[in-house]
């Protein structure tokens, strides 16, 4: 099945043409790929939104739908307080990974680099995104929308591990800056600091299994931790670090960190209200003034705008990506 | 054991690499802010710090001391802070929740008289508690947000009670400095004088909160993250530089002050100086404080103070008479409030400056700052040498140089004004313009300023702090004016109506001033 590109084109140039050729200052063309329609559902609105403030030419790649099932609009800036931007919906069902690349190529805006979000269930083993990730600049996977979001994960993780050119990110490791940043506050004092080499145990609290294993696999990559048993890392001067992870709370959200070293525990816990915010409390060899963090800008919209604006790899991510693949094949025994 | 003061951020920390909040997290540290009842901490720095703790870029160990002449207890301060955060943050900012507790606890005040040397005694105790309770670690920043007589003061009780820097471990301290920086030259070097002997330059940030607004940081991207520019950012492709803060308001309630200070000193002297020294710098060989300092301390020390007998012909003072702004009546600069009914002070000024070095001889930076313009715009202006033959167009087409303008408020972006064929068949040209705003380009508001540079300061990064030896230079570029203008009375002010252009004189000075 192919894709009526010139009939979408004709549509866009008629739709530009109502809004009197308002100046074109696409940042971006956002690519969206699904395949369930509750996943659609989902995207839409989130995907809007980040369009109504950067202007940007969004192609949403519908499997639910028929092939030349489409619709295009397009939007000066400043329309209802909206961003300029084009909006092109393509059914794509049954099409072939190469008329959905030959597609994305030529409804792509010319001077703006591709995002893709890949919002499928699949990632390494499928043709479609194997036809599309190369025009990307940024890929955006969110792989604790999956229902095991550890396969998406590992999904992700097989994929970075090959060569490509595109900045590869997760929206279930962007959720989590809030509590890398508490955490990381924990150990700023340079009185402090030794306590971090001095870890002992880990327990995470989560509601999907992505955003724990991130945690994990981010102190993993930045203190050097190797794995040496399936729920057991070895620090860099071999003393073992066990680690628990625990369901609880919201999904897609982490509810509590608690880090243990010899003589202190370092505890994050989510605190709900208005505005939300964590809870640091510090008890043992150091003490510490309870203090309250806020979470902020971890809406779906809020990443998906962080995550388009990732034009080269982010290393700590990837080396984090890596590690927590790495704690997975070690609980599978895959590795 | 109480936590206390940081080893520096990313490097020492390794779990603040790559972290997206900001790249170093501030030094624990008390923020002590003289002249805490003041309309400027309500207004604009408590705003700053409390939107910093939402923010998450506070450090862990963090107090807030409030010290000030009006009679305050902790808890009524505190009171206080909530009300005015309630009224200036916005709605899913509002101080509520734990996040609010959580600040509120590290508030406190001193209701202090500035030259009783007990209160600074209180300042003293009451900071090391906060060491202890807040794991401040022994850093203590100090905001002077006073009216500028009272700087020499502070300082001088900060030396007398013991609260200088000490040069040992126990912490740093550092001090903030509100404009304006003196008053004249000899008060400016006079209070650099009191700060000298208590204060290594290191240790003292100059504010100037233009240098923390978006736009005028990107003028060093613009110029040096981009190739296109630089090779014709000079005498040879540029006619002349146009450096514009114009204000539609009047002087409100700080009539008392302006009526002693006046265009020159309240913007020129400071936030437009700065932006011609960011404009015409080479470039820094690093992005590091005083490699870019060094840089904009070079330029300003090419331009030549005026002559007194050359005055009158590189500057144009104006005030403002009764008129009409956005569609009002407004009164006159000498029916306002807290002014002299016969007052001389500018309430516009212009002035051109040359910079006598390679790059720029021979072109004039014209600069001009106003109160009840036609419309509140700060902006720069590049104006590009005219074509060097004319063969396309019609005759009857006016052929424009080019214009690069770097917007900086109300709007922030960058335009490039252009010649292309208007569509048909004859060869007409006409002026268009590539304009990029922040708002769309990114989707983001820019921070406010007084949020960067409080947060740098804590931080101990100065490179958007003016250094002691540019505000020096830029006194002394000032001064001829300045005399001249204060030992001459001007008889024909008022000589603009609020709402217009300015004074008609400025067109004498330089008639392609952009419309404002």
């Amino acid at each position: 099945m192919t894709i009526d590109v010139g009939s979408v084109l004709d549509e866009l140039s008629q739709r530009r043409q109502e809004r009197d050729n308002a100046p074109d200052v696409a940042m971006m063309t956002v690519v969206a790929f699904f395949e369930d329609e509750s996943i659609g559902r989902w995207l839409r609105p989130r995907i809007a939104a980040v369009a109504a403030k950067e202007p940007c030419r969004v192609i949403l790649l519908d499997a639910t739908r028929p092939a030349n099932a489409n619709s295009v609009s397009s939007t000066a800036s400043g329309t209802q307080g909206q961003a300029a931007g084009d909006w092109i919906e393509l059914g794509v069902a049954e099409c072939s990974p190469e008329s959905l690349a030959s597609a994305t190529s030529s409804l792509a805006h010319r001077t703006a680099p591709i995002a893709l979000i890949w919002a499928s269930f699949d990632m390494a083993g499928d043709e479609r995104f194997a036809a599309l990730a190369p025009q990307a600049r940024t890929i955006v996977y969110n792989s604790s929308a999956l229902e095991r979001d550890e396969n998406g994960l590992q999904a992700l993780c097989s994929f970075a591990q090959r060569e490509t050119g595109a900045a590869i990110i997760d929206l279930a490791y962007l959720r989590l800056a809030p509590w890398q940043d508490a955490v990381a506050l924990f150990f700023d004092a340079k009185n402090v600091i030794h306590e971090l080499f001095d870890l002992r145990r880990v327990r995470i609290v989560s509601g999907s299994q992505a955003e724990a294993y991130y945690l994990l696999g981010w102190l993993a990559s930045r203190l050097e931790w190797t794995g040496c048993g399936p729920r057991q890392f070895c620090n860099r001067f071999g003393t073992e670090v066990d680690f628990a992870i625990e369901t609880g709370g919201e999904r897609r959200r982490l509810q509590r960190v608690r880090l243990d070293s010899s003589q202190t525990s370092f505890d994050a816990e989510l605190q709900r209200g208005t505005p939300e915010s964590i809870e640091l409390s510090v008890s043992g060899a150091v003490e510490y003034p309870r203090r309250f963090r806020p979470v902020t800008n971890i809406g779906t919209p809020a990443l998906i705008e962080r995550a388009l604006d990732a034009a080269v790899q982010d290393r700590v991510f990837l080396e984090t990506l890596l590690a927590a693949g790495s704690i997975l094949s070690r609980e599978r025994g895959t590795e | 054991m109480i936590a206390n003061a940081p080893t520096n951020g990313a490097a020492a920390n390794p779990l603040r690499e790559g972290l997206a909040t900001v790249d170093r997290i501030a030094d624990p540290c008390s923020i002590v802010f003289f002249g805490a009842s003041g309309d400027l901490f309500k207004r604009m720095l408590l705003p700053a710090v409390y939107s910093m703790h939402l923010n998450g870029t506070l450090p862990t160990g963090f107090a807030l001391i409030g010290f000030s002449r009006s009679p305050y207890t902790d808890e009524s301060f505190r009171d206080y802070c909530r009300k005015q955060l309630d009224e200036t943050m916005p709605n899913d900012r509002k101080p509520e929740g734990n996040l609010w507790d959580d600040f509120a606890a590290r508030i406190s005040y001193i209701s202090a008289d500035f030259k009783d040397e007990t209160d600074f005694k209180l300042l003293k105790q009451r900071l090391a508690d906060n060491d202890k309770q807040f794991g401040t670690g022994g850093n203590h920043l100090f905001y002077l947000a006073t009216p500028p007589p009272v700087f020499p003061e502070v300082v001088r009780q900060l030396k007398a009670s013991g609260l200088d820097p000490k040069d040992d471990d126990a912490g740093w301290t550092r001090i903030v400095v509100e404009k304006p920086f003196g008053t004249d030259l000899a008060s400016a070097r006079a209070l650099q004088h009191e700060m000298d002997r208590v204060f290594v330059e290191s240790a003292i940030y100059r504010i100037d909160h233009y240098l923390g607004k978006e736009p005028v940081q990107d003028i060093i991207a613009l110029r040096f993250a981009n190739t296109i520019f630089e090779p014709i950012w000079n005498r040879n492709y540029i006619a002349d530089v146009q450096i514009t803060a114009a204000e539609s308001i009047g002087v409100e309630l700080r009539g008392g002050y302006y009526d002693n200070a006046g265009a020159l000193r309240d913007m020129i002297q400071n936030h437009v100086i700065n932006l011609l020294a960011l404009v015409a710098m080479e470039p820094p060989i690093s992005s590091h404080a005083d490699d870019i300092r060094n840089e904009k301390y070079k330029v300003l020390s090419a331009i030549t103070p005026p002559a007194y007998e050359d005055v009158t012909s590189m500057s144009v003072r104006g005030q403002y008479g009764p008129g009409t702004v956005d569609g009002q009546s407004v009164a006159g600069y000498r029916q306002e409030k807290d002014v002299k009914s016969d007052s001389n002070t500018e309430t516009y000024a212009a002035v051109r400056f040359f910079v006598d070095n390679w790059r720029w001889a021979g072109v004039p930076f014209y600069l001009r700052s106003g109160k009840r313009l036609a419309r509140k715009v700060s902006e720069i202006v590049v104006t590009f040498r005219p074509i060097p033959h004319r063969f396309y167009g019609d005759s009857t087409d006016d052929i424009e140089p080019n214009l690069l303008v770097i917007k900086i408020q109300p709007d922030e972006g960058i335009a490039m004004r252009f010649e292309a064929k208007v569509p048909g068949p004859k060869d007409h040209v006409r002026s268009v313009y590539m304009d990029f705003n922040y708002g769309s380009g990114f989707g983001v508001v820019s921070p406010p300023a007084y949020e960067r540079l409080i947060g740098d300061a804590m931080r101990g990064d100065q490179t958007l702090f003016t250094r002691w030896d540019a505000v020096e230079r830029a006194w002394q570029l000032v001064t001829p004016v300045l005399d001249v203008w204060t030992n001459s009375k001007d008889f024909s002010f008022p000589n603009y109506a609020a709402g217009t252009q300015g004074p008609e004189a400025a067109l004498r000075l330089f008639p392609d001033w952009r419309r404002l």
